[in-house]
């Protein structure tokens, strides 16, 4: 017996020299492991005289529990010991820079598109993609305005080596693709694309820009419907609390055409250089479908109306993030872009 | 167009100038901006040349009493003027046009403490008025210039009123005070190219009555009889040409209201008799053109004129007004008499009858031409009139006897000229008032809502339509269109316009269109493309757009032989974008240059179009979509924990194929290869570039360094500038948006590691393929960990180590299944590639 109260004081002796967790583990293994000192000792029972066996088992199992309970009670310390000095080593310097992680983004331009192109998806209309490189035929005379008409001035053309063939100066030919695709089935489309027009590149004009051009045609679509679409998209856009309002104006794609502005976001309506002290901001262009394009388009305007509007995401960027130089937006410089 | 608000308000009454301009712009008379002349400038409008506005108790009109010799200086002159009410004053003046012993003209006197533009100075300074002494004599006052008023550029002398043009004492304001509104005329509203259609627009808006000019000239000269004759032989292109004829006119200066009527409205004054011409086309929109009538008798040789409107003949030619020797276009539409021509039709007049000072007889054309062959003849001669502007967006045929008989007149009263009596005209076609048939219901159509009949009747009437209700009972009315409104086409559409226009956008409400919506998703390549663009923002990448003009210089290395030519320019803008590009490489790479010079990683991509020319698909190109990427620089931004050894390496190649490939992981696509190309691209590293192959063995684009040549040649400096780029179409085509998903494995992977020496030749993907096939499908992971080659492998040999996970979907695999599989996977490197297996086919190493 006295061998197995040496076992414990000596098993406790070493377990109090083992001083971290690593040790622990050592003396665990050594002592109360699979071939340890207590397994070992426990075996011997059968070595044991059969009077004695009972008492020595006894003995043995109490060895085996004050150890295991001592070696538990050291571990806990010990981790609750590093946890300690863990939780006091000092504080950590927040100021210091992080590590680089690298971030993209998507360019201002293709922001706004997809701000503009999900309200009018909440709204039912798809987006549509048609051509970059255009006939003269539909960007212009199916679009109402025959060669040598006066509002074709209204767009400087970028012209192809082969005659009749152009760059288009807007999206509105579009209006044209879809209505032959669809005709006469409903249409609510937004035509998103990169446009060009001949131009000086300034800080205000560029040779290329993006527009979202709207077509909503059916039976009984009116001016009112217009308007409303406008009103819903102009609030999803710019805020609950812009007002609207909106001018006549001309386009030969549509009669009655239509102007829509928004109060200035940057002065509130008390006027400054950007709403050229008017209070008001362009935001875009719309009207009710001209009856010749809707024939152009197969509609019978006698049957069908609609309405169409466009805008620029490049302009209307400009004014959400207050940019004063179009140029900056083919510019690519990321010290721009990552701006976004 | 310039419009003089004092002149607006002689035919018809206005509201103050910012209420006038808030009710134009709204009804699409765009008020872009204003000039204040003397007054407050209004409010809510951008201001041209803002000017302090004259004080109305310092800046008077005054008489000339006497003028009186400066004591001491020569070129110096003392007017005594009478400033009203018994006060007279003395002042200093150097004007050249006040001579001593002068007296009777009605100037305008500066007291001190007005503020006027200073005459001395070179640039436009203000300046405001202080007591002086002039060479002894003190002045504490000063007469005015015009342009010290701010009315014109002129200070070579006083400015003079007309006679009875104010009262001593009255302020000047009163007299020339004026705001001039500056309007944007939208194509359809040729119309308010002129003061009176303007101010049919303005009494429609407020109500307020028109009191338009009605002129009725006295004819006392003698008859013309048939001493001019005209002739159109094509009335398409001119529907009616009506001439007369004055006698006895005094060229001369027109009347100080009419040259500061015509200058504010941008137009110089010249000479009474073309002051009038101008002054009636910007009054009424006729532009009208005055013949030296005795020049024109002096080429007919005595026989009658005879005055023709018709298409010029080949060779002809002209001298115009500018002094321009011009060879006229066939076709062109010219004014000719039995000579040839003596003015191109509405564009400008010839050399040879031109007006001048010693001119006594003039004729005077009122004409209607075709706009297409004004247009036609505007742009064949660059020259753009007033008149030309005019005539291409349409005058009345019914305006042109308006427009002779107003400009009779003004001549009667401010040239002193005779008008004969008769004319010489043909109007070939003189079409009746279109007829439009508007029921109620079809403004509702088209606004949703309508004004009551009544209302609607109000709104056209004011703007001279004449409303009938319909004869077959229906509500609505037969609408008669005046002649003034040419641009009526489409009648329902454009009077509906004119409805809301009027009414006000105001009183529709606002609603949204009802009915079943049509399918909503968008395009298919819409969304993929956005897909790509978003799991590229993810990788870290920025998206950058770049025009998509270029030129021959700039693509040269970047389209292959087989591209086809590119799409050009008829008129660029500059020779460094005359055509549309085929690769989006060389502004993604400027790009990425520019910004390499103030960053440290750049890495940028871009979705846009190729533009590819294909004869077999017709006359348009290919719109081929793509991604190309540009990434350089350093791998990571340095940080401070990194120390100064180790710093992070430069992007590589397989940066770039990392991206490539987690990108096509982002877009679902399995089985796609890289390879080395059987001809390197010409604008990459050839040895350092790849191919992109899809499942199905499509090239879906390359990959790889930009070839240090041509880096070079940009003047590149980052060690490296790694290149992609891609079409989209067939990548998209392969691409799943939602996976189907397998089980995530519940059974422990067992790893084992091979290494093998192979042939140099042998690549990592051959092995990689070896491996999975020898497999049998239990290895599931199979990384390269180690490539090594140099010291202690055979020349022309190189060691590769892969990290093998045996795992099964059913089990734990045993020692013995892992052992068997591994085994397999090392003979089928032995015999497929010849391999070493290392650690177990090791040559004896001799230590």
């Amino acid at each position: 017996m006295q061998v197995l109260e040496d076992l414990e004081a000596k098993g406790l002796a070493e377990l109090a020299q083992a001083t971290d967790e690593a040790l622990l583990r050592l003396w665990h293994g050594n002592w109360l492991g699979r071939t340890g000192h207590v397994p070992a000792a426990l075996k011997r029972v059968a070595e044991i005289p059969p009077q004695e066996r009972k008492a020595y088992g006894q003995t043995a199992n109490r060895v085996k529990e004050t150890l295991t309970g001592a070696y538990e009670k050291a571990l806990e310390r010990e981790r609750e010991a590093v946890l300690d000095r863990e939780l006091q080593a000092p504080p950590l310097d927040p100021t210091l820079p992080g590590r680089n992680a690298p971030r993209g983004g998507l360019h201002p331009s293709t922001q706004t598109l997809r701000r503009i192109l999900r309200v009018f998806g909440d709204l039912g209309y798809q987006a549509y993609r048609s051509r970059e490189v255009e006939d003269d035929e539909t960007n212009f005379g199916l679009l109402n305005m025959p060669p040598h008409h006066p509002a074709r001035d209204m767009w400087d053309t970028f012209h192809t080596t082969t005659p009749g063939l152009l760059l288009r100066t807007h999206t509105s030919p579009g209006q044209i693709h879809v209505m032959r695709e669809r005709a006469p089935a409903p249409i609510r489309v937004v035509l998103p694309g990169m446009c060009h027009r001949y131009e000086q590149i300034t800080a205000r004009s560029e040779i290329m820009f993006h527009q979202v051009e709207g077509l909503c045609v059916g039976e009984g679509i009116t001016l009112a419907d217009l308007k409303g679409t406008l009103e819903v998209f102009i609030r999803r856009m710019f805020g609950d609390s812009r007002q609207m309002r909106i001018r006549s104006s001309y386009f030969p794609f549509t009669e009655p055409s239509i102007e829509v502005d928004m109060d200035c976001m940057l002065c509130g309506g008390a006027g400054c250089a950007v709403c050229k002290h008017s209070g008001w901001v362009e935001i875009l262009g719309a009207g009710m479908v001209h009856p010749t394009v809707l024939r152009n388009g197969g509609y019978d305007p006698a049957r069908f109306s609609g309405f169409a509007f466009g805008m620029g995401p490049e302009r209307i960027t400009m004014l959400l993030s207050g940019i004063d130089d179009i140029r900056y937006f083919w510019g690519n410089d990321l010290r721009f872009l990552g701006q976004f | 167009m310039k419009v003089p608000l004092g002149w607006l308000g002689e035919l018809v009454r206005l509201p103050s100038p910012t209420e006038l301009a808030d009710k134009l712009t709204l009804a699409g008379l765009e008020v872009a901006s204003a000039r204040a002349i003397g007054v407050d400038a209004p409010q809510g409008l951008r201001i041209d040349e803002p000017s302090p506005p004259w004080a109305v108790d310092k800046v008077l009109v005054c008489k000339v009493l006497r003028v009186d010799p400066h004591p001491d200086a020569e070129k110096l002159k003392l007017p005594v003027v009478d400033m009203g009410g018994g006060i007279e004053k003395v002042v200093v003046t150097g004007a050249p046009n006040l001579k001593v012993g002068d007296s009777g003209q009605t100037c305008v006197i500066g007291l001190t403490g007005s503020t006027l533009l200073d005459g001395h100075s070179q640039t436009k300074v203000y300046k405001t008025l202080a007591p002086t002494k002039i060479r002894g004599v003190l002045s504490d006052a000063m007469l005015c210039s015009a342009y010290e008023l701010g009315l014109s550029d002129d200070h070579e002398g006083l400015l003079f009123l007309d006679e009875g043009e104010g009262k001593p004492g009255q302020s000047a304001t009163s007299v020339l005070g004026d705001v001039v509104l500056e309007i944007d005329i939208l194509p359809n509203m040729a119309r308010c190219l002129s003061l009176v259609g303007i101010a049919r627009e303005v009494a429609a808006l407020t109500g307020a009555p028109l009191s338009l000019p009605e002129p009725k000239p006295q004819a006392t000269g003698p008859e013309l009889g048939s001493a001019i004759g005209v002739s159109i032989p094509d009335s398409s292109l001119c529907s009616r040409y009506r001439a007369i004829a004055l006698d006895g006119v005094k060229v001369g200066k027109s009347p100080g209201w009419m040259r500061r009527r015509l200058a504010a409205a941008g137009m110089r004054p010249i000479s009474n008799v073309v002051d009038i011409t101008n002054y009636v086309m910007l009054e009424l929109g006729q532009p009208l053109h005055a013949f030296d009538l005795d020049k024109l008798e002096a080429r007919s040789g005595g026989k009658p004129i005879q005055i023709e409107a018709r298409p010029a003949r080949a060779g002809e030619k002209i001298r115009t007004l500018d002094g321009q020797e011009r060879a006229l276009e066939a076709g062109l539409l010219v004014i000719a008499d039995s000579q040839g021509p003596i003015a191109v039709a509405g564009v400008m007049g010839g050399a040879e009858t031109e007006v001048g000072a010693e001119t006594t007889r003039i004729l005077l054309e009122g004409a209607s031409f075709d706009p297409v062959a004004i247009r036609r003849g505007a742009r064949a001669l660059q020259l753009h009139s007033e008149a030309s502007q005019r005539f291409t967006r349409g005058v009345p045929a019914e305006l042109a006897s308006m427009g002779l008989d107003r400009a009779a007149e003004l001549l009667i009263a401010h040239a002193g000229a005779t008008l004969r009596r008769g004319h010489a005209e043909v109007w070939p076609v003189q079409t009746q008032p279109k007829k439009v048939r508007l029921p109620h219901a079809s403004v509702e159509r088209l606004l949703g809502v309508a004004p009551s009949l009544e209302k609607i009747r109000e709104i056209l009437s004011a703007l001279d339509f004449l409303c009938k209700p319909l004869a077959d009972g229906e509500p609505g009315f037969e609408v008669e269109v005046p002649w003034h409104r040419l641009d009526i086409q489409d009648g329902v559409a454009d009077l509906v316009e004119d409805i809301a226009r009027l009414w006000g956008h105001a009183h529709i409400p606002a609603r949204l269109p009802g009915g079943p919506a049509p399918a909503s998703a968008p395009q298919a390549d819409l969304e993929f493309e956005d897909r790509v663009r978003d799991t590229l923002a993810g990788l870290g990448l920025r998206e950058m757009i770049s025009h998509a003009l270029s030129c021959p210089e700039r693509e040269e290395a970047f389209v292959g032989n087989g591209a086809g030519p590119a799409v050009a320019l008829a008129n660029p803008i500059s020779p460094d974008r005359c055509q549309l590009r085929r690769s989006l490489l060389p502004g993604v790479i400027e790009a990425t240059r520019n910004n390499c010079r103030h960053a440290e990683t750049v890495r940028l991509f871009e979705v846009g179009t190729a533009f590819l020319t294909d004869p077999t698909r017709g006359p348009f190109p290919r719109e081929q979509r793509r991604v190309s990427l540009g990434v350089a620089g350093k791998r990571t931004e340095t940080h401070w924990e990194d120390g100064e050894q180790a710093q992070p390496g430069y992007i590589d190649f397989f940066d770039m194929k990392g991206v490539v490939e987690s990108l096509l992981a982002g877009l679902g696509i399995q089985g796609a290869k890289f390879q080395q190309p059987g001809t390197p691209a010409p604008h990459l590293h050839p040895g350092r570039q790849a191919l992109l192959i899809g499942p199905d063995g499509e090239a879906w684009g390359s990959l790889g360094e930009l070839h240090p040549r041509l880096a070079r040649a940009l003047d590149i400096a980052q060690p490296r500038l790694i290149l992609a780029e891609l079409e989209l179409a067939p990548i998209q085509a392969c691409s799943k948006e939602i996976p189907r998903v397998k089980p995530v494995p519940r059974f422990p992977a067992a790893l084992r590691d091979i290494a093998v020496v192979v042939d140099n030749s042998t690549s990592a993907g051959e092995l990689r393929e070896g491996i999975l096939e020898a497999g049998g499908g239990l290895v599931a992971a199979c990384r390269l960990f180690d490539l090594f080659s140099g010291k202690g492998i055979a020349p022309g040999k190189k060691s590769i180590a892969f990290a093998l996970g045996y795992q099964a979907a059913d089990k734990t695999l045993s020692d013995k299944e892992i052992d068997q599989a591994h085994r397999k996977v090392e003979d089928h490197l032995r015999k497929r590639f010849g391999a070493q297996v290392r650690g177990k086919d090791d040559a004896p190493v001799i230590v």
